[in-house]
């Protein structure tokens, strides 16, 4: 009986949106730069399919069709952009360098650890396009003969911990320039972190969106420099 | 997002044609990352036992980019006020 609601779609996206719609609740009121819904309500999730014993498989029934509004949601990013076009007015060349500086650390320090840790190499060029976002990741690995699965994995992992360390480095810091809280959070997070970036201000996501952008076109044009040509 | 940015600029779409959907999509976009993130959790054996040294890596290499975007934005606004500053020096 519960099988056959939970294999429906709806039972995923319900569970899904309560279970945000709860932790955001709950952590409105929590001043810590840890206490972010998504981690919180992905643990939730977790918790529950984990003690009630449903497969993920039955989860991802309507967690695929939230997934599929991803691209759409990225795209969108393109009318927060436009409406804040004044407030980036005279940042562009902080963001183009920032980003760039970004994109070129998160590889570089990518292939150094990975050296020093000894990680397998299929890891090691899995994680290259960490600092990407999912669509460009994976047009990305025919490039650098990653694994698909473990691409998806390095960016997911590396959104949530952007989000988890970003707004820590800024407390630490004492960074209150919203167009630098974005640019940071966008080049290290993608989109993970320009949801995030979203929920500081307009500014921010914004000034976020658009170094998410270009840490895509600079690792594109590193990693087809170091592996194709 | 590019194609998009433009045809707002050039006036093809107007920002009412989509401001609604849009505005939907991007507040609860935080939504959309939580299935991933639970199917991450349900394929952890693909990392063998490398699984603490990747998340490691990931976590420092994180950490650095975060900190050289930062840093490196920061250096070229503050360039920017100089050299504003000094232009409007007599």
């Amino acid at each position: 009986m519960i099988d056959t609601i939970t294999v429906l779609p709806e039972f995923g996206i319900t569970l899904t949106l309560l279970a945000y719609l709860v932790s955001r609740r709950v952590l409105r009121n929590v001043h810590s730069p840890i206490a972010n819904p998504i981690v919180v309500a992905s643990l939730v999730c977790i918790a529950i399919l984990r003690v009630t014993g449903i497969p993920i498989s039955h989860y991802q029934q309507g967690g695929d069709l939230l997934m599929m509004l991803i691209l759409p949601a990225t795209i969108c990013l393109a009318v927060m952009v436009y409406e804040n076009l004044d407030s980036l007015k005279g940042n562009y060349l902080p963001i183009a360098v920032g980003s760039t500086v970004g994109a070129f650390v998160s590889i570089a320090s990518v292939l150094l650890l990975s050296k020093l840790f000894g990680l397998s190499l299929i890891l090691e060029r899995s994680l290259l396009t960490k600092s990407v976002t999912t669509a460009i990741a994976i047009e990305l690995v025919p490039v650098t003969s990653a694994d698909l699965s473990i691409v998806v994995m390095s960016v997911i992992i590396t959104g949530i911990s952007g989000t988890l360390i970003g707004p820590v480095i800024l407390r630490l810091f004492k960074v209150k320039n919203p167009v630098l809280q974005g640019i940071a959070m966008g080049t290290s997070s993608h989109v993970i972190g320009t949801s995030r970036a979203m929920e500081l201000g307009k500014q921010q996501g914004a000034a976020s969106s658009v170094a998410l952008f270009v840490t895509g076109l600079v690792t594109v044009g590193m990693l087809l420099a170091l592996y194709h040509i | 997002m590019l194609i998009l940015l433009v045809l707002l600029l050039v006036k093809a779409i107007r920002p009412h044609h989509i401001d609604r959907t849009a505005h939907i999509l991007l507040a609860y976009m935080g939504v959309l990352f939580i299935p991933p993130i639970v199917d991450v959790a349900d394929h952890t054996e693909l990392l063998g036992s490398q699984s603490f040294t990747y998340v490691l890596i990931i976590v420092i290499s994180t950490t650095l980019t975060f900190l050289a975007t930062l840093g490196s934005a920061a250096l070229v606004m503050r360039f920017q006020r100089m050299v504003g500053k000094k232009r409007t020096q007599p």
